[in-house]
């Protein structure tokens, strides 16, 4: 049995993938305290066949099989650190009259018309910063580094007393030899304190991104490694065959791996629902796809393209850029939590500010009055006052109403027309948002199928392909959960890469070969018995943006093919005959997760039927919608909207127009008439 | 006002959307660094009677002025799915790179709309490559000049006769091309959702909702006889001070200015056509805004700029004006800054106020930069130090990048300690960067802020002036040399002005 646990910032989702196509599903409270509490609570729930009341149990059956092999954990461990600015002190150690590169950043300003607005801070204190007397250029040392500097550097380094270490000089990811002989000196000089390397962490050029990605590294490193370290003794007690944690790239690492990469786990979290929807994507058929997982406070957009995550290396998270590989991911501030309200000119607005988990929108009854996003659903009848979300958490109907009506006559006198008002602008917000994520990325919203995830996110999945002229629908089995899902099935990877710049019609056969042999090499060494996969990352020369490019064959001559190939398809054209240069190569050691969506037992899913009828509010008109019971569906049953499913992960919503056909792996494909 | 609160935001985000579309399409397709990379672009969406509905600004200095664009193909009799291209900074342009592409937008069998890109092309021929020659005097040595023309394969032909690279300038149109295209999709689509009378009503509303917004922040503001002069520190031709003087008078919730006083055209290039000015006027209005106001017309009506004709910042054919959208522009909103901060508005002090445009050349190749500054303390904050202010906000070039493909080494990078203005809130401090060059070459820095300082509010001090200097010797704003491997040139960029009186209170380090 391989076990998924997502952490989010309210709820622990765990699913339980059986060797014999069985799933399970387990939800419970996250104890932000220590997160593991939680998840262990989560764990141990499993094969109990009654739902207790602090956890609720999704899907029927249960797995046949008790043994967990696998354990694979998407954390929140390092975007909290970074977000709540809870890592080490850093010391960052760099070249000389270089010291203000993190403070310079790539020079743009925060905002185009707030001038009085600034970027969040380093992660390092500007008087922690220690400038070397040394100097690499494109061809080897312009400045030598002298012995006695190297003693000196430590000296200052050592007196600032710091939790953990960055060398980060320029040109290192080329010329590594003075980065590694200062870090040499630190790591024998401060035992027990992580200094991290540029060279090591992203040997990549451009100084500001590598210097920051390195900096992250050696920020999250000592919170990172304790977590994990928290982990060894209740996964050894359990018997359970692995653990694995999940990283930003949708790849997951052994623990000890990923004590080395602490900041390749910042998307964690989000890079397991990311995999799941292309599971899912997969299983239906659909390779190219929209994702949106909205929860609470927030939606997180993502694409799927030719049955790939779409992934880049150009992120950032919490303001601090961070250039490793990542699944794309971008955060649109529309959550069930968000808040409407009305501006001075008389336009209503939703988000960005969110009720969050406390005191959560007004039906949650825990104090909060603003109106939500999911006060409105629950007024419009969407949601049902009578299934409880989690932890006896049950919804109250007449708090939503009262929450709804305070925006008052500006915008209607009765209670559904508001809330319809709160969800027509929510849909509008994060459709504007959805078109901008896939549009500068080259595709065309109205190529893709949209699959919506995460507890809201099936609620607003008509309504935002209808704005987007969007015609299908992929409706995952358990969308609340479908983090945890990717999480159980995703594979394990390791990816090792060198700067390589060279113009590409010089390269060589032989050349090539002889850059790629290194990194195969360690590849190996690192996942033995793993299947590799060699790539370079090209570029029309002078570019400031680069391709990654599958290069299986030494022969350097495809890859020009290859690269306009891709270029014409992801921008439109294949320049104007500028010479492609090489930037960077990559090798992936892939360990399969056995990642196909696995098919529900029969006898959970035998429902054929709704269950009910119920009065809702859709389009601004009130109609009946049959109520059927997500995740039970039998192969092959068809609805109409005006339909509800309800589940105990997520409510999904087919508004009139739209068709639904249940899949044989329990996803429902959703089209428009 | 026909739409309620929730139409008001659902039609604001759908038509927002479409602009921000138009724009991504234009940036992620265009083959140049220049609208790729820098941003140099803006696309918008105008209904039939040439009012702006939405605009994608990716640069400031783009703001609001498409509508003089769209106003001049107007003039045309424009049929439905006609396409225009313009440059013509006398008649809807801005400088000659900065060229045009407007379609009329065709909803059943009329002309619904208008779609406009406008992108900054880094050749358009003329006296020099990179289409900005620093000697100009008239504009004919600036490029090609392209009055409001339909764009057929015969003009393309003609245009692409005169530039120096025709394939990526291919390109890049066809890439604006793509982006008109895309806005008319978009507007059509949204009629065939909303119905077309919905539309235009929706449209008119916004318009409406923006001009009651613009109109209530600046009531909140109401001042007049507000006025001000800075300094334009030569125009590349004679290297004396030329004053721009504005009087601003923020009545009834609307936003005058007065530019009289202001010095007549200069002979170098850097005048601006009153498009330009507007632009620049309209900027600082914005930042008075709160930022979910909509970029349409209905800003644009709260805004009346005038400008004796024939002066620097209401320039007359055929004075040169490739420098005016580049340096004048960012003195125009900076000396409007003043004079609010003058008569008492919370805006922040003066930024650096220049974009320090930096440019090496050898033989085969050139490389351009512009290097960030402070930015003016504000009521409640230091000013950001070392950045992009004003009307520019584009990236650095990476150290290691600049080194692995031109002759030069970077010897500091650093920001410039204690160049921020003192005060209760202290100015950000400028950049220091400091080049080596390791062949022979050309070198023309176009820079402003070496002699006036950016000012102080409320008893700030001003920010340190900026310093250009060759292996240890002062130049001028506006330079050109000839370096030789071995040779230095540092540049000192200018620290933002401080905000209040408090001379004790050390900056703050982060």
């Amino acid at each position: 049995m391989r076990v998924g646990v997502d952490v989010g910032g309210t709820f622990t989702d765990l699913v339980a993938l059986g060797a014999d196509g069985t799933l399970e599903v387990r939800k419970v409270t996250t104890t932000p305290d220590d997160p593991t509490v939680g998840m262990f609570r989560a764990v141990d729930l499993l094969g109990t066949r009654e739902a207790r009341k602090d956890s609720l149990t999704v899907a029927g059956g249960g797995t046949r099989d008790s043994v967990i092999d696998l354990l694979v954990h998407g954390t929140t461990i390092a975007t909290n650190a970074l977000l709540e600015r809870r890592g080490a002190r850093v010391v960052l150690v760099t070249t000389l009259g270089f010291e203000d590169l993190l403070w310079l950043r790539r020079q743009e300003r925060a905002s185009l018309y707030d001038l009085a607005r600034d970027h969040p801070p380093p992660l390092v204190a500007r008087d922690h910063v220690v400038g070397v007397a040394e100097r690499m250029g494109p061809g080897g040392a312009l400045e030598p580094l002298a012995e006695r500097e190297v003693e000196r550097v430590v000296g200052a380094v050592r007196a600032l007393a710091p939790e953990a270490v960055t060398v980060a000089f320029l040109f290192a990811f080329r010329h590594p030899e003075h980065e590694r002989r200062v870090a040499a000196a630190l790591r024998g000089a401060l035992p027990g304190i992580p200094v991290t390397a540029s060279h090591e962490v992203l040997p990549a050029f451009r100084e500001y991104e590598r210097i920051s990605t390195a900096t992250v590294e050696a920020y999250l490193r000592p919170r990172v490694s304790a977590y994990l370290a928290r982990l060894e003794a209740p996964v050894r007690e359990r018997r359970i065959g692995g653990l694995r944690i999940m990283t930003s790239s949708g790849g997951s690492l052994a623990p000890a791996a990923a004590a080395r990469r602490a900041a390749s786990l910042a998307l964690s979290g989000p890079a397991g629902g990311v995999v799941g929807a292309r599971l899912v994507g997969a299983a239906v058929g659909v390779s190219d796809l929209l994702a949106i997982d909205m929860g609470g406070t927030s939606a997180d957009a993502s694409l799927v393209t030719a049955a790939e995550a779409l992934t880049e290396g150009t992120g950032a998270v919490a303001g601090i850029p961070l250039a490793l590989p990542s699944i794309l991911i971008e955060t649109v501030s529309a959550g069930g939590g968000s808040v409407a309200w009305v501006d001075e000119g008389g336009a209503l607005k939703v988000g960005p500010e969110s009720a969050g988990a406390v005191p959560g929108p007004a039906c949650y009854g825990r104090g909060g009055d603003r109106p939500t996003v999911t006060d409105a659903c629950l007024v419009l009848g969407w949601l049902d006052a009578a299934s409880p979300l989690a932890d006896e958490l049950r919804l109250d109907p007449a708090l939503a109403e009262r929450a709804v009506a305070s925006l008052g006559s500006a915008v209607g006198r009765e209670p559904h027309a508001i809330a319809a008002g709160i969800v027509a602008v929510a849909a509008a917000t994060m459709a504007r948002a959805l078109k901008r994520v896939s549009v500068a990325r080259g595709f065309d919203p109205r190529q893709l199928a949209l699959l919506p995830y995460g507890g809201a996110g099936p609620l607003f999945g008509c309504a935002l392909a209808d704005a987007l002229g969007m015609r299908t629908i992929v409706l995952p089995p358990h969308p609340g959960v479908l983090s945890a899902l990717g999480l159980a099935a995703a594979a394990e990877r390791i990816e090792v890469m060198a700067s390589f710049h060279r113009a590409l019609p010089a390269l060589t056969t032989r050349e090539l070969a002889a850059a790629f042999a290194p990194l195969v090499e360690r590849a190996r060494e690192e996942l033995p018995g793993a299947a590799l996969a060699r790539a370079a990352d090209c570029r029309f020369a002078g570019q400031g943006y680069e391709v990654t490019i599958p290069a299986p064959l030494d022969d350097p001559a495809p890859l020009a093919v290859a690269f306009l190939a891709t270029h014409r398809a992801r921008y439109g054209h294949e320049g104007g005959g500028q010479p492609i240069e090489l930037v960077n190569l990559r090798v992936a050691a892939v360990k399969s997760g056995g990642g196909s969506l696995p098919q529900l037992d029969g006898r959970a899913r035998e429902q054929r039927a709704p269950r009910a009828r119920r009065t809702a509010t859709v389009g601004g008109a009130r109609v009946e919608a049959s109520v059927w019971p997500l995740g039970e569906l039998a192969a092959g049953v068809e609805l109409e909207g005006p339909a509800i499913l309800a589940g105990g992960d997520a409510t999904a919503l087919v508004e009139p127009g739209w068709r639904g056909r249940v899949h044989r792996s329990g996803a429902i494909l959703l089209e428009r008439r | 006002m026909t739409l309620d609160p929730v139409g008001l935001e659902v039609m604001g985000h759908a038509f927002a959307s479409i602009a921000e579309e138009m724009g991504l399409v234009l940036i992620h397709s265009a083959l140049s660094p220049n609208i790729r990379e820098r941003r140099d672009c803006s696309a918008a969406l105008f209904d039939p009677d040439g009012e702006m509905i939405a605009q994608a600004a990716h640069i400031p200095v783009h703001l609001g002025a498409l509508a003089e664009s769209v106003a001049a193909v107007r003039a045309l009799a424009p049929r439905p799915g006609d396409v225009f291209i313009l440059n013509d900074p006398y008649t809807g342009g801005s400088h000659l790179p900065d060229l045009t592409v407007i379609g009329a937008i065709e909803l059943d069998g009329r002309v619904g709309g208008y779609s406009a890109v406008r992108a900054h092309h880094s050749d358009v021929g003329g006296a020099q490559a990179g289409s900005m020659p620093a000697g100009a005097r008239e504009i004919f040595a600036e490029g090609i000049i392209l009055p409001p023309v339909r764009w057929t394969p015969e003009v393309e032909r003609l245009l692409l006769a005169n530039v120096r690279t025709p394939e990526a300038r291919r390109g890049d149109l066809a890439a604006q091309r793509a982006a008109v295209e895309r806005g008319g999709e978009g507007l059509r689509a949204l009629v065939a959702r909303y119905g077309g009378e919905g539309v235009r009503t929706a449209a008119r509303d916004l318009i409406e909702y923006a001009e009651r917004r613009t109109r209530a922040a600046l009531a909140k503001v109401a001042a007049t006889g507000l006025r001000a002069t800075d300094w334009l520190e030569g125009d590349g031709v004679d290297d004396v001070d030329l004053p721009i003087t504005v009087r601003v008078d923020i009545r009834d919730g609307v936003f005058h200015a007065d530019f009289t006083g202001t010095a007549p055209a200069a002979r170098g290039n850097v005048n601006c056509p009153l498009a330009v000015t507007r632009a620049a006027v309209l900027f600082v209005v914005r930042t008075l805004l709160p930022e979910d106001v909509p970029t349409n017309g209905g800003v644009q009506r709260a805004l009346r700029v005038a400008a004796p004709e024939g002066c620097l910042v209401h320039a007359r054919y055929p004075s040169a004006v490739a420098a005016g959208n580049v340096e004048t522009s960012q003195r125009i909103a900076d000396t409007v800054l003043l004079a609010l901060a003058n008569g008492g508005i919370p805006v922040p002090a003066q930024g650096q106020g220049t974009m320090n445009n930096v440019t090496f050349g050898g033989g085969a190749w050139t490389y351009y930069e512009t290097i960030g500054g402070g930015q003016g303390a504000s009521r409640e904050a230091n000013g950001p130090s070392g950045v992009h202010v004003g009307m520019s906000n584009t990236r650095n070039t990476p150290v290691e990048v600049l080194e692995l493909e031109c002759p030069l080494r970077v010897r500091a990078y650093a920001l410039r300690r204690g160049s921020g203005g003192v005060g209760k809130w202290v100015g950000g401090e400028g950049v220091i960067r400091e080049f080596e060059a390791l062949a022979p070459m050309e070198l023309s820095v176009l820079a402003e802020r070496r002699r006036h300082a950016a000012r102080g509010v409320a008893g700030g001090a001003s920010g340190a002036p900026g310093r250009t200097l060759l292996n240890g010797a002062a130049l001028p704003p506006k330079v050109g040399a000839r370096l030789e491997p071995g040779d230095v040139l540092r540049i000192e960029t200018p620290g933002g002005g401080g905000w209040g009186p408090n001379p004790f209170r050390a900056r703050i380090e982060q």
